[in-house]
């Protein structure tokens, strides 16, 4: 009997944090027109969840309400997760994109260096035979 | 005794009826469709807390349908559904950050690769110009086949040729004394430059060859003032900046063996310094403000026939000044560097003007 209601009372402590982040969360996610798109179905589950751990509560099922609402808070934190993949997919998409045109760009300026090479050996060549042709 | 089987067989169905579990909800089959699937597989080995987690609450999950409790066993599966995905997710981001951090150290090594690649570059390129100009002094000194006198006609574009070549020679000189004021040499090729002019106004014939040596012992001497700050610092590309910046303000400027030149059309306005032209300059003055290492030297061209200095340069030179310019000077070329041949239709127009070169002191 005493474990029974430390376990309700701890439920009852638990869920309306659950509750309270998921909604931050949501929220936070409903400002973001990106990751509303991106997440949009896990979004909706996470409401969806909600909206039912409100009912079962309003019925007296304080144990079930609260096990949904954890629901809530994994289908919104799995949603925020998605979203900051989804940048970080992004961003490494945009590196790779610059890092090739470095690529390109070191390639253009290797060959440059070369023909600079060979400009300046053709140089140095010219102006040896002229000054040795001068000493003479 | 014959009736005892049946009925054994009937209690028997009765029993296991009465202690058979409910049958298994949707939502389970579909965790454990997910949890076999590929991304959990992946998920177990690059996000392993991710995917604990995910297992305990399944397990939750069917602690509760063995216990007979339904509703919490489905909200469990659904939760362990999210789990999975959260489980999933994590594994790509893992992912995405190691692979970003690859492309970092790749996009930085790169652009080191490139800075250097760019010094290599500017450094090889000023050797080569160095070594390039060195032969063209070389070249120069090379002792010419005498010209013989010739026709009238011919004598006559030979005097015009040898007074653009000594005019040449004199702004390499004067361009070579203000990259080195002291310059030991450059007393000496200033009065044979004096005497070679003096020599084309009379009848004899034209000193062509002395004025084509006379060029090329002013660039001789220009290339070695310019050589000990070349050789201090081979890749600084001071000449390429500077060309790039008057580039970008719209300057149209170019390079020859002086420096970086800028060429002002039309600066006369009713006989003195045009309104146009004296803003020009003052911009110009500006840039050599900042570049303080460009000593710059003005020559004025004129169209006009004989026309004597009318100080037009110098007045440039005043506008220069009033702007920043610090270490310049004023050198009047006359007619004697025309463009296009002055009997040709709006010759004058395009002959008469002013050079602004940016005297590259190194490279």
């Amino acid at each position: 009997m005493w474990l029974l209601a430390v376990t309700v009372a701890g439920v009852a402590l638990a869920a309306p944090d659950a509750r309270a982040r998921a909604t931050a969360i949501l929220a936070a996610l409903a400002n973001k027109p990106d990751a509303a798109r991106i997440a949009s179905e896990s979004i909706d589950k996470a409401n969806d969840a909600l909206r039912r751990a409100a009912q079962l509560r309003a019925a007296g099922d304080q144990t079930r309400g609260a096990l949904l609402e954890e629901t809530a808070l994994e289908w919104a934190t799995a949603s925020e997760l998605l979203d900051k993949t989804a940048q970080s997919e992004k961003q490494l998409s945009a590196l790779q994109t610059r890092t090739t045109e470095l690529e390109t760009k070191v390639f253009r300026a290797q060959a440059l260096v070369e023909q600079t090479v060979a400009r300046r050996a053709r140089a140095e060549e010219a102006w040896r035979k002229l000054d040795e042709k001068a000493a003479k | 005794m014959r009736h005892a089987r049946p009925l054994l067989v009937l209690l028997g169905a009765l029993a296991s009826t009465a202690c058979a579990t409910p049958a298994r909800p949707q939502i389970m089959s579909q965790v454990d469709r997910t949890r076999d699937g590929r991304a959990v597989l992946d998920a177990r080995k690059n996000a392993p807390q991710a995917y604990a987690r995910a297992e305990l609450i399944k397990q939750r999950a069917e602690r509760a349908y063995a216990d007979g409790d339904l509703p919490s066993a489905q909200i469990l599966s659904e939760q362990a559904l999210a789990a999975y995905l959260r489980a999933t997710i994590e594994a790509r981001q893992t992912r995405a950050e190691a692979r970003l951090a690859e492309a970092r150290v790749l996009e930085k090594s790169q652009a080191e690769r490139l800075a250097q690649l760019e010094i290599e570059q500017q450094r090889l390129s000023a050797e080569a110009a160095d070594l390039e100009l060195r032969a063209k002094v070389a070249r120069d000194a090379e002792p010419l086949a005498k010209n013989e006198p010739a026709s009238p006609e011919r004598e006559r574009a030979r005097r015009e040729a040898a007074r653009a070549i000594v005019m040449q020679g004199s702004l390499l000189c004067v361009a070579a004394r203000l990259v080195e004021p002291n310059r030991s040499a450059l007393a000496g090729l200033a009065t044979k430059a004096d005497e070679l002019r003096k020599k084309l106004d009379t009848a004899a014939p034209s000193p062509i060859d002395e004025a084509t040596a006379l060029r090329s012992d002013c660039l001789r001497e220009l290339t070695l003032a310019r050589r000990p700050r070349a050789q201090a610092n081979p890749s600084q590309g001071e000449s390429d900046a500077l060309l790039t910046e008057l580039s970008r303000a719209d300057f149209l400027p170019f390079r020859d063996d002086r420096g970086v030149v800028v060429t002002l059309h039309a600066p006369r306005e009713a006989g003195k310094l045009g309104a146009k032209a004296s803003a020009k300059l003052a911009d110009l003055g500006r840039v050599a403000k900042a570049h303080p290492e460009f000593p710059v030297l003005v020559v004025s061209h004129d169209a006009r026939a004989g026309a004597k200095d009318d100080g037009l340069a110098s007045q440039a030179v005043e506008a220069m000044k009033a702007a920043g310019a610090i270490r310049i000077e004023a050198k009047s070329a006359g007619n004697t560097s025309p463009v296009v041949p002055p009997e040709r239709a709006g010759a004058a127009a395009r002959n008469e003007r002013l050079e602004i070169v940016f005297v590259s002191p190194g490279n």
